[in-house]
This record gives C-alpha cells, structure tokens and sequence, in this order.
C-alpha cells in the first residue's frame, strides 16, 4: 500500500509536470503523452463461490437424502460455476492497465475540449470492467466495460486554471463475479490557459520613467509628439533647428530656436493577484469552495484579466510583472517580450486559491513609477489595504473587481440576508479605497456599468492628462 | 472488435453498443418471479419466494436473497420426476442463470452502462453449462425414471457425482489458496 501509494504521488508529480509545461501562448496545452494508470491488482474472493455451494451442496444432500436424482441434478450447474470460478483464479503476477489519454482539441476561439480515451486491456484474466467515470462539468458515469476496449468521449473546456478532466475509479470482476479487485483511482488534470479578451486602452503610470517605448513621457528627448519651440542651446542637435520659426522669431543675429519633442518611454505595470479565495456564481457555496455547479468562479475572472492586461501592455512593448499575493513563490520580475509574456501567462494559468488569509504590515514592493492593477474580489480587508499602502506610496494604483454577478434564485432567505451584509460592507470598502485614490472597476461586463472598454479608455486618459 | 468507440463530440462517454445495468437486474427479478409462479404451488411459498425475489434484486448484497434459490431448488421435491417435463428443464435452467445475474448484479449498479459484449462471456458458458446440464438430466430422468423413492442405484450415481465435484472444487480451493 505504501509502495503504492508513493507511485501515486509520483505519478502526480509528472502529471503537474507535464500540464504545467503543456501550456502554450494562444491556451492550447497539448499533451499527447498518456498517463500510465498501470497497476497490479489484488484480488480477492467475492460471496458468489461459497452461496454457490452452499446452496448446492444442501440441495444435493436433500436430494440424495430422498433418492430424487432429478433435485441432485439441479445442483449440478451451480457446482459447475464454482469449480469453474476457484479454476480460474485471476493470476496475481498479471498486469493489467486501464490508461488514460487526454488530448487537447481545438475548436474556435469560444469553444475547446479535451478528448479522453480510457484504454482497456485487463485480458486474460477479468472478465469485465467496473469502470467509474468523473468528467468535468458532467456526472459520474458507471461503464460495466468488457476487457479490452476503449471508451471515449469529450469534455468542454468552460473554465482556466488546473482542472481536474478526467477521475477513473475501476476495478476489474473476475469470472461470474466470483473474483473482484481493489478499486484503483487515476485523475488526470490539465492546467488551461485563461482567455485573452481584447484591451484596447490600457492605463498607464502617472510617470513614466522607461528610456524608450511607445508612449509619450512628459519629459523632453526624442521620438514623440511635438512639443515646443525652444532657443537653441549647447547639446541641441542642428537638424532640429526649425529655419521657419528662427526667421520668424529670432531677435537678432544668431538667435536660433530648435523644434523639441517629447520623449518615448515604456510603462511598468504589475499585476497583483488576490488568489486567496476563489467564489463562483452561487453564492450559498462560497464556503464551500467551487465546484462545477458553481459556473464562472472569481478566479476565472481574474485570469483572465490578468491575461489580458499582461497581453495587452506587452504588446505595446510594455514592462510587466506579476505577484500573487496569497503564493510565497508567486512573484514574476517586471519585463517585456514574447518569451516574458510565455512566462506570465504560465504563472497565471496556474494560479488558484491556495493560501490561508494573508495579514501582512506592508506591501510587496514594485518597481518606482510602476502602475499597480490590483485582482482581487474584495470580499475583506486586506486586499484593500494593501492597495492604501501602494497608493500611498505615489503608485498609481487600479482595482480590478472580479467577482462574478451573483445568483440568488435558489438561495435561501439567510443566504440572502447574508449576502446583503457582505455586499454592503463590500461596498464600504470600495468606497474607501477610491477616497484614497485607488481607481476601481468591474472585469465582468454587465447591465450597471459601461462597457469594460470604454472604462479602460477613460481611465487611460485620465493618466494621460496626468503625466 | 469490442469496445472500440469513436468519439460522439458530447460530454457523454462513448462505449458502443450498450445496455443499462438496470435491464439485468430487471432480468434477474423478471426470471425469479417466473419461476416462482411457475414451480411454487403453495401460495405461502409462492409469497415467500416472490418476497426473496425482490430482495434478492433489490439489495443484491444481501445474502438473505440466494435463499430464492434453495427454495426454488427443493421446490422439485414435490413435483413428481419426468422426462417430459419442461418445466424442470426450466427450473434447472432457471436456476443457474439466477445464481449467474446475481453473481454480477452484486456489484453492478442500477444507474449504469454495460457494453453488450461485455454480457458475452457469462452468457457464453452459462449455455455451454448448460448445453451439458440439460442433456445429462433428460439422460438421467430417462435412466432412472421411476418415482421418489424408487430410483435404482441413485446413491452410486448421486456419490460419483458428488465425489467427482468434490475433487474439482478441492482442486480450485487449492489453487486459490496457493495464489492468496
């Protein structure tokens, strides 16, 4: 058992190996590599055989006992099923294998799955297959399976992070039932990347203090939009002298003015993740974690965000680092490229609620100048004060409310009452961190708020008229 | 070839040709009750048999419902031996494949799938059991058809019988043991 038990662990240790290494760019984590479920089974003998000659040999005995050969007969069959199961007694040095591939298929840009085969071959000893299916989003299915086959099928992909595809439970019947295995369980999880929604403004830092980029810093250098008139000076170069303006301007011989241009820069923005919890659409489970029944969960949400932001501002050449708040390994230095926006989309597919509520006295540090996108629900204190304490500190900081619309139709009235309370404290504290400065505002699109682009527009612009 | 499937595209796992698990339990309550209206004249064993019957399918675990089979067994004890008589065949019949579905309903779930094929094996030597079964008992009643009590040399042939499957099940008794 322990042997067993540490080939499990193992096993599972390949198997986060190998999900988090599938993880491409575009969401597509492709493993072709099955997972071996290999294992031996111990058997053990169910009541069949000894009902079968029990109950025979009593019938056997009455008929004698009588001198009816036709009530001995009756007991032959049963006999014969017990002789036949003790003969065949399933070999202990057999292997037998249920595997299990997960591929990932792609569909448009809306619709993916993964298609599962559970590959059977438990010859020659077992006689069927007891086979206990878990997909994801679906139940769980009870397949009775001859013993090679294969059983197939497909599971949409609704949500990002880990997530557990596909849980096999099995175990393997012997002849008439007589013999049965232990159960053996295999899961197979795969890590999917969040969706990229479009961003097509992103807010920027008040101060930009990059030495090249694509946005227009307040300070003068070259490569940006123009500026001003200003007389020439030592270090100016010639070919920004403007003749048209000197001719118009210059006081007398030699006075020389030069057209001057605002510098380029880059921004930082780091993206700090609130993994601590993760909360779905029903509300009466919030404390009991997410489930499938529970439909897009908070942390979904702030993938996707997270993603999005990250794709979007490096795409536009800008510096991006990540920090997950409730992980100790969860930090990625600020940076820029396709290789670093691999990385960040990796990190944040695998982040998921992990840690115990934080109370940290400070805030992580980020780089000076950089713009901090807070990711988090808000459902209590710390996040907030952690955004206090970056805006505090001169970042320009921006909450990132990801916490699905609420669904209450099947609540009940506590639930409700409770969710009120939460609501309205949630909304206190929101109102304390915009006092503070920290611009705030919903990833998940609804009926109560413009749409998310034309938010991200104008809090862009409001940066701009700052810098 | 069994069990070979292709993907449907939906969430429901694809295994071929299929039938739900509750179709053999059905079976096997269907195959008890007929037998018991068939062989059990007495309206009390009648009852008692129809009772253990829908014990014995319901809550295939429990032990209580192979008693069906005892009782189905030496019911033949008050039905005077023929050749002729199709109902023993039945009952001989009958009651193995009560023994067979409730073998496998044990563990099989109401709410399941079982592939067909996967259904062919225990069907397979249950008719291969009995393909020997029916012709040694019409062979044995044509032998000895007298009436209870009269049959000439019951004991030798019951004795071999019985020694014979003695060496058998001592046999696989040993091998199991070796291999536990």
């Amino acid at each position: 058992v322990t042997e067993h038990a540490a080939e499990l662990v193992r096993r599972e240790a390949a198997v986060d190996a190998i999900a988090l290494d599938a993880i491409a760019v575009d969401a597509v984590p492709v493993d072709p590599d099955a997972i071996d479920a290999t294992v031996r089974p111990t058997w053990r003998r169910s009541a069949a055989i000894e009902v079968a000659i029990v109950v025979a040999l009593v019938i056997a005995t009455v008929g004698m006992l009588t001198s009816r050969v036709d009530v001995v007969l009756i007991a032959l069959p049963l006999l014969a099923s017990a002789a036949i199961s003790l003969d065949r007694k399933p070999s202990p040095a057999a292997r037998r294998a249920v595997r299990v591939n997960v591929t990932r298929s792609l569909g448009d840009e809306r619709t993916s799955a993964f298609d599962y085969a559970v590959e059977v071959d438990a010859t020659p000893a077992a006689e069927l297959v007891h086979l206990r299916l878990t997909l994801r989003g679906s139940r769980t299915h009870e397949l009775i399976l001859a013993p090679v086959g294969t059983v197939s099928g497909r599971v949409p992909v609704l949500y990002s992070g880990r997530l557990r595809v596909v849980a096999v439970d099995y175990r393997l019947v012997g002849v008439n039932g007589a013999w049965l295995s232990r159960p053996v369980r295999d899961v197979v999880e795969r890590v999917v990347a969040p969706a990229i929604a479009p961003v097509a403004s992103i807010p920027l830092p008040h101060r930009l203090t990059g030495l090249t980029g694509t946005h227009g810093s307040a300070r003068p250098g070259d490569g940006g939009e123009f500026r001003d008139l200003h007389p020439y000076a030592p270090g100016d170069r010639l070919r920004r002298i403007d003749w048209k303006a000197t001719a118009r301007r210059s006081q007398g011989f030699g006075d020389l003015y030069v057209r001057r241009t605002d510098a380029t820069s880059d921004a930082t923005l780091i993206l700090v993740i609130d993994s601590r919890e993760d909360v779905g659409e029903r509300v009466e489970h919030w404390s009991a974690g997410p489930s499938d029944a529970d439909g897009l969960g908070s942390m979904d949400l702030a993938r996707e965000a997270a993603a999005s932001l990250a794709a979007a501002a490096i795409g536009v050449g800008d510096r991006v680092g990540l920090i997950d708040i409730a992980a100790h390994d969860g930090v990625v230095r600020a940076g820029s490229g396709k290789r670093h926006l691999d990385r960040l989309l990796r990190r944040i597919a695998a982040c998921e609620p992990s840690g115990p509520p934080l109370n940290r006295r400070r805030a992580p540090i980020v780089p000076a100048g950089a713009i901090v996108y807070l990711i988090s629900t808000f459902l209590d204190d710390e996040a907030t004060s952690i955004a206090v304490l970056w805006r505090a500190a001169g970042h320009r900081v921006i909450a990132v409310d990801v916490l699905p619309a609420p669904r209450l139709d099947r609540s009940e009235g506590n639930t409700h009452l409770a969710h009120r309370i939460v609501m309205i404290e949630r909304r206190r504290r929101i109102a304390d961190v915009r006092s503070n400065g920290v611009e705030v505002f919903r990833w998940q699109e609804d009926a109560e708020q413009p749409s998310r682009a034309v938010v991200l527009r104008t809090l862009a612009r409001v940066g701009r008229r700052r810098r | 070839m069994s069990g070979e499937t292709s993907s449907t595209g939906d969430s429901v796992p694809d295994i071929g040709p299929w039938m739900p698990t509750a179709i053999l339990h059905l079976l096997g309550l269907g195959v008890a009750a007929g037998l018991c209206l068939l062989v059990l004249e007495s309206p009390i064993w009648r009852a008692i048999g129809l009772l253990l019957a829908v014990v014995g399918m319901t809550f295939p675990s429990v032990v209580p419902g192979w008693w069906l089979l005892l009782v189905l067994g030496l019911s033949q004890l008050w039905r005077a031996p023929s050749v002729t008589d199709a109902v023993y065949y039945l009952l001989l019949a009958g009651v193995h494949l009560l023994h067979v579905l409730g073998s496998l309903t044990r563990m099989l779930p109401w709410n399941g799938r079982m592939q067909l094929i996967a259904f062919a094996l225990p069907l397979r030597r249950f008719v291969l059991v009995q393909a020997v079964a029916q012709p040694v008992a019409a062979g044995a009643l044509f032998a000895f058809g007298g009436g209870p009590g009269t049959v000439p040399g019951l004991s030798i042939f019951s004795a071999a019988v019985l020694g014979v499957t003695a060496v058998v099940l001592a046999r696989g008794l040993r091998v199991a043991q070796a291999h536990d």
